[in-house]
């Protein structure tokens, strides 16, 4: 599933492991997450979004 | 729902029953090993396995410590592992209990035809230790 999470982390100047550390879960999770090979579970994709003060639907998108 | 639940869930009771897994198996493949009548080598693979249960879950347990990016492999053995973990080593035990059953029906039908297969389930432990490792490690490259 495509996902702004590496555009919306990198605005915010946080590294991949300080937002795995943040979001609880590994570097490798952020980065599977990231390159697409790794859809979150909707529990870990709405801390994602609120980490980032924003609705799911404007971070992961089906097409 | 509540999304405050932390997906990392480290701790010393994941720890133990890592362990807990790890000492069953090697006691099953010894077991088997020893019903064959094999004791001195069922012996061997109680003490050999016993060091390397200890020694992965050392290593594993002072790479945690000493690094912040943990390998997926050390998470999975001494913890905290989180949801991209789990599964994972759920799929792993998918494919190893896929393989191990259509290695298990090959064994029966051999057996069927006749042929010696007194060793097929100290092979097929094996077989399912070989593939539970690499299909852990390629899906994880992978994912």
């Amino acid at each position: 599933m495509k996902n702004d999470v590496r555009t919306l982390r990198e605005a915010a100047g946080l590294s991949q492991a300080a937002l795995g550390a943040a979001l609880e879960v590994s570097r490798q999770t952020i980065n599977a997450i990231e390159t697409e090979k790794y859809d979150p579970s909707l529990p870990l994709a709405l801390r994602i979004a609120r980490y980032f003060h924003t609705q799911i639907e404007e971070i992961f998108h089906v097409d | 729902m509540s999304t405050d639940t932390p997906t990392v869930k480290p701790g010393p009771r994941s720890v133990f029953w890592r362990v807990t897994a790890s000492v069953v198996v090697v006691a099953g493949l010894a077991t088997v090993v020893a019903h064959s009548g094999n004791t001195a080598m069922a012996a061997g693979m109680l003490t050999g396995g016993a060091l390397a249960v200890v020694a992965v879950l050392v290593a594993a347990t002072l790479y945690r410590r000493r690094r912040g990016d943990v390998p997926t492999g050390a998470r999975v053995l001494a913890g905290p592992v989180d949801e991209r973990d789990r599964r994972l080593v759920g799929r792993s035990w998918a494919i190893t209990g896929f393989v191990v059953t259509g290695g298990l029906v090959v064994a029966l039908l051999a057996k069927g035809m006749g042929a010696q297969v007194q060793e097929a389930p100290a092979v097929l432990l094996w077989v399912a230790l070989a593939t539970l490792v690499t299909s852990f490690l390629v899906l994880d490259r992978r994912s």
